[in-house]
This record gives structure tokens, C-alpha cells and sequence, in this order.
């Protein structure tokens, strides 16, 4: 189930939300949870048990960890629970990946394949493999103590609002709040504002350009010209990151509704003047993750060479662009964002520094849509092919007139990413996402999130309602 | 307490919409147009866990909740007011707001010419065709109907630049006039005559002639059946003609299409009041066979229809009508052979846009019966002949 469907908004969150709140306190965890594992066995129905059972088993074994005496068992059993998380992610997201490229090198020295029935990948395991990760480590380097009631562990892991898309919520982040958390009629009314903010950006603005994206990504590339080729990476530049900001806003909107406060995802990433400001600025709770799991484990910025340096700043993007995808084009998309990073550091960056704001806001979007290729498109030839016709320099027409209504959304979702690199923009940002309204403030408030909410719901059924004059036979 | 209070308020607000659907105390003008409507499906464990019932639940309450038919106007109309665009399946929204339907503005461009090797194939069948069905005493007459594309060129968007050497209607034309079928090119007779008539032949936002078009054309074709077949038929007259600026019947079908709140401006159409001649006597009706698109709709359920005996419409030789409407039958079910000794005229009717497609198939199935029947009297005369 998504959240920008017919089902979810007319149907699953309004009775959520009358059960959770019609809920005594005590309760309300437990409405929470039945409603989190309908809402993942809804999409994911073979998973839900396994799901289940991983997350108990390694909630013990952490319960296990913390009051473990000795040194070297509580070692193991942070081990046992890494290995154990960690284990499920590499067999279902990347199996399939590596049989496949260990039969591409059997191939190759005319070795049989091997046989292998395809595995299913689990919806949202990357982001709630995660999340029990940092519960494994925070507790184990005691930052927080383990929750006692399995039932609440549960929750963490699978709470609806972050389960599918994130933002990932370390365990320190939201531990308190979930046995205790205060929930305020100003907090549901601007979560719900929160809520459908996230929910415009995905239906009004994301999926207006993924339309248009869909059919450049889906042409034979051999015959695009660089015009098209150029409209679909910058308006999958822009639909990605509406659709994923989006997601991330309905997410932050419904916790808080709740009483929770999720971390923040984005912030405004392509005003950026460099990758390294890029990646302080896009998937924030991501980065936070890798630069404290697996960066600063790895000695992060305090090592003696500067080869190492590098060489740590590539090996966690190789790392991140498999987590998104296992796939060589996630791994090229990680590695020329490693690539640019260490450039920065051994000149780049002076350079900018030079050259002024623009000049690196350029710099970084460019090489931000350059990444995004490989990300967009299956295997390694569409991609350097999909190069080849983007610096063929061959233009044809935009198609204005036919097109009207993707080209606004595109200039719009373009001043809308743009505008907080100016102060009059971050004013109206602060304006758009203010919280503590005063009561007339509500009115005006809640009056344009109800006919906006009327609009996405004519919008998500509208769009696919094409009907016939007649059928034809 | 505003808070309190406007929180309330969304609780209901959000819960209207699937309250409607269990209780529904608002009444909603239904949808226009055709669509595959969704079943609620069972459920059991295999579809469960095979996501089925899940898909299919999805796709039920998409089409199934508390004021859709509101909401889909809704989009509509900010989508054409704002975009000038339509989600309405094949509509293009031209000039001065003229709506196409994109096949007859393609038909008008040549984008869809299917060739000419398979248009003389297809032609030289059709004469084949002709001369079996004078076997049987059976009339074969080809419509041309028009195509808006053909009629409203000036009305097509601009995007729509690029123009062919060839149209299928122009290389059907010319490869027709070659044989001794009997043509009657309706939509070469309109384009003539769009300078000079006082009402549109096609309306504004409809996508067959419109109704005052279909009338003049039904005329012409009975003239032209009385003549070919030399038989006196029924006629039917109109002294009088109203006019007005809101569509009837089919006139604004692609508008109805869109589902729009507001209507469309439209320029005055004209609609002939016809009458049955009924003091006649001397005149003999006709059984006939109607192979065609959308655009004999208007002549089965017209006063064209009041000119026959019985008129069987195999509706792109698919559906047979008006056996259809008591119970589903095709040309599949039927004796074709049988069908077409038993009437005095065929019709094959196409617009622009069907040419694409000229026959619906017919043309193929005619001549592998055709040989089928070759066959067997060869047989039978080399069996007499052995004997």
C-alpha cells in the first residue's frame, strides 16, 4: 500500500486515525502496530511472518546483549544480531545479484550456470534492516537501553509512516516517544498539513514528471534526440527528489500526528554548491547512518593518509549505491558521487570557493544528473548510450504546446527547488512548514490543505480514468 | 479549541468519502464514457498470498468510492481549463477548443498509410467479393464516410506538423475508382461542400458527422441505393429544421467523453425534423447487411433505418446488432454466406480513420470462404466428371 493511493487515504488512514485516536492511551501502541502489520502484509504478504520473526528474535538476542556481564558475549551477540540483520538483507536484496554475476564468470570460462530459483525482495527491507541496526549497536554501545516490551521493539521497527521509504529513524532518535509521547491537537493538525505537503509534491508534481520520464527511459535510446534525453534526466532529477521528499514529508506528517517526531530527510539539496554540501542536504537520515555506522568505524576524516581518506569516502558510496539497488549501475552511481567527493577535497572545492555560488550550484546539479543516469536506467549499454545521446548535441523540438501541462510542473518543480538559494524563498519555505499556528492561522492553514487534499484525490483518480466512446466490438 | 474543532472536522471529512459508498445519501450524476468496471474479488488464502486479492481490491475501491464521478469532473476540468488537455482516451483538444479523436487527425496526416501493395490486395479481394455476391443477387456498396481530420484541417494543432505523401482514404479512393465497386465517397462530397452549407457537418465537439451531416448523407446514400438497384424505396423528408447551440444525441460525444463540469462553447447546429412518407405505397424495402464503424450508428437508429425491410449491422464485423441487444452475437455465430444470399445489399462503411483497418477483417474472411466454396465445386465437378 502507498500513501498516494485511493485505498490509503480514503480508506486505510481515516479509520486508522478514528481507532488510534477513539484508543485509550494504554492502547494505542497496540492499534499502532495491528495497523503497521496490515498496512506491510497488505503489500508484502509472504514477508509479514518472516518479518515478525526476525524482529522478535533479534530483540531478544539484543535484550540478551545488554545484560550480558561479559565483554565477549555481549561481542557475540552484537555480532549474532548484525550478522543476523544483515544476513537477511544480503540474501534477499543481493542473492540474485551475485548468482547472476558469478554465472556471467562462468560463462566466461565456459563453466555451466549455476541453477537458482529467483529470491522475492522484501518491500522495505533495506530501510527497516537499518533501523534494527541501529538498535543493535545503540544499545550496544549503551546509548540508550533495549525496550522491554517486544511489542514496542515491533513497532519501531515496522510503524507504518517510515517502513516502505524512510526517513530512517535511529533508535536514540525516537526511543522515549514511543512509550512516551505527547500528542497535541496542534501537533495532528500540523502533521496533517506536513502530511499533505509531502503528499502534493508525490501526486501533483512527482508523478506529472515520471509520466514524461517514463516515456523517454522507455524509447529506444539510439533514436532520442539530446533535447528529450536532457528533458528526461533533469525531470527525473526533480521527480526523484519530489517523490522521495514527498514520501519523506507524509512520513514526518503522520508521526507527528501521532505525537512522534521523525527526523528530518531533505533539505533543499539542489541549492547545493558542492556533492559534499549535496550529501549534508539529500537523504540526510541515509548519510547520517552511513557517516555513523560505517564512515567513522572506518576512521572517517581522523586517518593518517590521505590515500585512506579516499579511500573510505569511496568504499561508503560503492556501499550506498548498493543499498539502493543491487545492481553495477547503483554501484556507478555511488562511485561517481565517491568520485566527485575526493575531487572536491583535493581541489574542487578551492576552486568553487573561487568561482562563486552559482558557479558550484551549476557544478553539483550537473553532476548530480550525471549520476542519476546510471540510477534511472537498467545495464551498463542503455546507460552509455543514453551519454551518447545527451552530448550528441542533435536538438529537436521541446513540444511545448502538446506537453503544457509536464512542462509547467517541470518549471514549477524548478522554482521550487531554487528558490530557498534566496532569502525571500526561505521566508516562504519557513511560511509553508510553520508549526505553533495561531487559531486564525489554522483556519487559513487547514481551509488550503482540504481543497489541496480535494485536488490530489481528483488528481489520483482522474489520471487514470480514460474512458471510450464505445467499446469497439 | 479551534484546533480541537478543525481536527474533528477532518476526521469526518476524510471518512466521507468511503461512508458514501456504504450509505450513499448524496446522490452523483454518473460518469460518461465506457470502462472496464471492476469486480470485487473473493477472498481466499491463494490469492491473498499471490497479491491478487490485494491488486484487486486497489483497483475496485479506485473505481468505487463516495464521489468519484465529482472528483474525476473535478481534475477534468482544471486539466482542459488550465492545460487544455483531457485524459479521455484518444481525444485531442485542437484549435478554438475543436475536439479530435487522434486516429482522424492521424487518417488526415498519412501517419498510419498502411501502404499501397496491401491496399490493392485488399481492393483487388473486394472485386472479387463483388462479382460473388452478384451470384447471389446481392448489391455491394463501399461508404467513405468522412473523417474530422479530413473535414476541420485548420482546427488541428500545430504539433501535428508533419503531413505524408499518402493517406489511406486518398489511395483507397484512388484504387476503388479503378474497379466497377460502386463508391459512395462521403467524405470527398462534405469537404466540397463545408464552404458552402449554412450548418456544420461535423460539430465542434462531437467525432462523427454530425447530426444534420448524417441526415444529408443518409439522403444521398438512399438515391444512390435506389439507383444502383434500380428498386423504388421509402423515403423519409424534413420541412423543417431547428436549430440550436446545445448538441444533441451524438453531437458532443467526445465532449461527454471528457466529463467536464462547464460545457464547451458551441456554434449553431442544425437538426431536420424528418418524417415517413406514409401515403406512398409503391415501394419495396429492402433487406441489408451493414459492415461498419461508429458512424452507422446514426443511420441504424435514424430515419436511414426506416428505408428497410430488416437491416443487420455487423458492427466492425464483430458484434450483430440488433441481435445483440437480446443476446450477444457475433459473426462468429453466424452463416456469413448464408447471411449475405438472403439480402439484396451489402454495405461496407468505413470513416478515414477505420480505413486503417478497411473491413474489419470481413475482407480476409470473405475470400477464404470464397476459396473454400472454389474448392468444393471443383471437387464436386471432378467427382461428376469421374463418375
Amino acid at each position: 500500500m502507498v500513501f498516494s493511493s485511493i485505498i490509503f487515504l480514503l480508506f486505510f488512514l481515516p479509520l486508522f486515525l478514528i481507532c488510534y485516536f477513539a484508543s485509550p492511551r494504554k492502547f494505542k501502541n497496540i492499534v499502532f502496530l495491528i495497523f503497521s502489520l496490515v498496512f506491510y502484509a497488505w503489500g508484502a504478504p509472504q514477508f509479514v511472518f518472516l518479518l515478525l520473526v526476525s524482529t522478535i528474535a533479534n530483540f531478544y538476542v539484543v535484550q540478551k546483549m545488554y545484560y550480558s556481564s561479559k565483554r565477549n558475549n555481549r561481542k557475540i551477540l552484537a555480532a549474532l544480531s548484525i550478522f543476523l540483520n544483515l544476513g537477511m538483507l544480503a540474501y534477499f536484496k543481493y542473492a540474485n545479484f551475485f548468482v547472476e554475476n558469478v554465472n556471467l564468470i562462468f560463462e566466461a570460462l565456459g563453466i555451466s550456470a549455476m541453477h537458482w530459483t529467483e529470491v522475492l525482495l522484501p518491500i522495505g527491507i533495506s530501510f527497516f534492516t537499518f533501523q534494527s541496526l541501529t538498535y543493535t549497536i545503540d544499545v550496544y554501545r549503551n546509548v540508550n537501553a533495549p525496550l522491554r516490551n517486544p511489542l514496542h521493539y515491533i513497532l519501531y521497527i515496522i510503524m507504518f509512516p517510515q517502513l516502505i521509504a524512510g526517513p530512517i529513524v535511529r533508535f536514540q532518535t525516537i526511543s522515549d516517544q514511543i512509550n512516551n509521547r505527547k500528542e497535541t491537537y496542534e501537533d495532528r493538525l500540523t502533521g496533517f498539513y506536513r502530511f499533505i505537503i509531502g503528499l502534493s509534491k508525490k501526486v501533483l508534481i512527482a508523478d506529472v514528471l515520471g509520466m514524461r520520464v517514463d516515456e523517454i527511459m522507455g524509447s529506444d535510446f539510439a533514436s532520442l534526440d539530446s533535447t528529450s534525453a536532457w528533458v528526461g534526466i533533469v525531470a527525473y532529477a526533480f521527480q526523484i527528489y519530489f517523490d522521495f521528499s514527498g514520501y519523506s514529508d507524509m512520513a514526518i506528517g503522520i508521526g507527528r500526528m501521532l505525537g512522534f517526531k521523525f527526523p528530518e530527510n531533505f533539505d533543499n539539496p539542489y541549492v547545493s554548491g558542492s556533492i559534499t554540501e549535496f550529501w549534508r542536504r539529500w537523504h540526510i537520515t541515509f548519510t547520517t547512518f552511513m557517516r555513523y555506522y560505517l564512515y567513522y568505524p572506518m576512521g572517517g576524516n581522523k586517518v593518517e593518509t590521505k590515500r585512506r581518506l579516499y579511500f573510505n569516502l569511496m568504499f561508503v558510496f560503492l556501499v550506498s549505491g548498493l543499498w539502493h539497488g543491487a545492481s553495477w549501475n547503483f554501484v556507478l552511481w555511488g562511485a561517481i558521487h565517491g568520485l566527485f567527493l575526493i575531487l572536491e577535497r583535493v581541489f574542487l572545492l578551492k576552486l568553487i570557493k573561487r568561482t562563486g555560488k552559482i558557479f558550484g550550484v551549476v557544478y553539483t546539479f550537473f553532476v548530480v544528473l550525471l549520476a542519476w543516469v546510471p540510477f534511472r536506467i537498467d545495464g551498463f549499454t542503455d546507460t552509455l548510450i543514453y551519454y551518447n545521446r545527451m552530448f550528441s548535441f542533435d536538438w529537436g523540438f521541446l513540444q511545448f504546446p502538446a506537453r503544457q501541462h509536464f512542462y509547467f510542473i517541470l518549471i514549477l518543480a524548478f522554482i521550487i527547488s531554487y528558490i530557498t538559494s534566496f532569502k525571500f524563498g526561505l521566508k516562504l519555505q519557513d511560511l509553508v512548514y510553520k508549526t505553533n499556528l495561531k487559531s486564525k492561522e489554522h483556519i487559513l492553514y487547514f481551509g488550503i490543505a482540504v481543497v489541496v487534499n480535494i485536488i490530489i484525490v481528483a488528481s489520483l483518480t482522474g489520471s487514470g480514468f480514460s474512458p471510450f466512446i464505445y467499446f469497439r466490438f | 479549541m479551534i484546533p480541537k474543532i478543525l481536527f474533528s472536522v477532518l476526521l469526518v471529512a476524510l471518512t466521507l468519502p468511503a461512508l458514501q459508498v456504504f450509505y450513499p445519501v448524496f446522490e452523483e450524476k454518473p460518469l460518461n464514457g465506457v470502462f472496464i468496471e471492476q469486480e470485487l474479488p473473493n477472498f481466499n488464502t491463494d490469492n491473498w498470498f499471490n497479491f491478487e486479492f490485494q491488486h484487486k481490491i486497489d483497483k475496485y475501491l479506485d473505481q468505487n468510492f463516495g464521489f468519484r464521478p465529482s472528483f474525476i469532473r473535478l481534475f477534468n476540468q482544471l486539466q482542459y481549463s488550465i492545460f487544455s488537455s483531457t485524459q479521455a482516451a484518444g481525444v485531442v483538444i485542437g484549435k478554438d477548443n475543436y475536439l479530435f479523436e487522434n486516429w482522424y487527425i492521424s487518417a488526415y496526416t498519412g501517419s498510419r498509410f498502411v501502404g499501397e501493395d496491401l491496399i490493392n490486395a485488399k481492393v483487388e479481394k473486394l472485386a472479387q467479393i463483388k462479382d460473388t455476391l452478384e451470384k447471389y443477387n446481392t448489391k455491394l456498396i463501399i461508404v467513405l464516410a468522412p473523417g474530422k481530420g479530413h473535414y476541420y484541417p485548420e482546427y488541428i494543432p500545430d504539433y501535428y506538423d508533419q503531413k505524408f505523401d499518402k493517406t489511406n482514404y486518398q489511395y483507397y479512393k484512388e484504387s476503388l475508382n479503378k474497379t466497377s465497386i460502386e463508391v459512395f465517397d462521403a467524405n470527398n462530397w462534405f469537404t466540397n461542400m463545408k464552404d458552402t452549407i449554412n450548418y456544420p457537418l461535423f460539430t465542434k465537439t462531437g467525432t462523427h458527422w454530425s447530426d444534420y451531416g448524417a441526415t444529408l448523407a443518409a439522403d444521398s446514400l438512399l438515391k444512390m441505393i435506389e439507383k444502383e438497384l434500380q428498386y423504388r424505396i421509402p423515403h423519409f423528408y424534413w420541412n423543417e429544421i431547428e436549430f440550436s447551440n446545445n448538441p444533441r444525441n451524438a453531437d458532443n460525444d467526445l465532449e461527454k467523453l471528457m466529463n467536464l463540469y462547464f460545457k464547451i462553447e458551441q456554434p449553431l447546429m442544425a437538426y431536420p425534423l424528418c418524417y415517413n412518407d406514409t401515403n406512398k405505397t409503391d415501394f419495396q424495402k429492402l433487406d441489408a447487411i451493414v459492415i461498419a464503424d461508429s458512424f452507422f450508428w446514426q443511420f441504424f437508429n435514424g430515419p436511414f433505418a426506416w428505408s428497410f425491410n430488416d437491416i443487420k449491422y455487423w458492427y466492425y464485423f464483430g458484434s450483430v446488432f440488433p441481435d445483440n441487444y437480446s443476446s450477444k452475437t457475433t459473426t462468429d455465430d453466424i452463416d456469413i454466406i448464408e447471411q449475405l444470399k438472403s439480402r439484396e445489399l451489402l454495405i461496407i462503411m468505413a470513416s478515414t480513420a477505420n480505413l486503417y483497418e478497411f473491413g474489419s477483417g470481413f475482407i480476409e474472411e470473405m475470400d477464404s470462404l470464397m476459396n473454400i466454396e472454389k474448392r468444393l465445386s471443383l471437387n464436386e465437378k471432378m467427382i461428376v466428371t469421374e463418375n
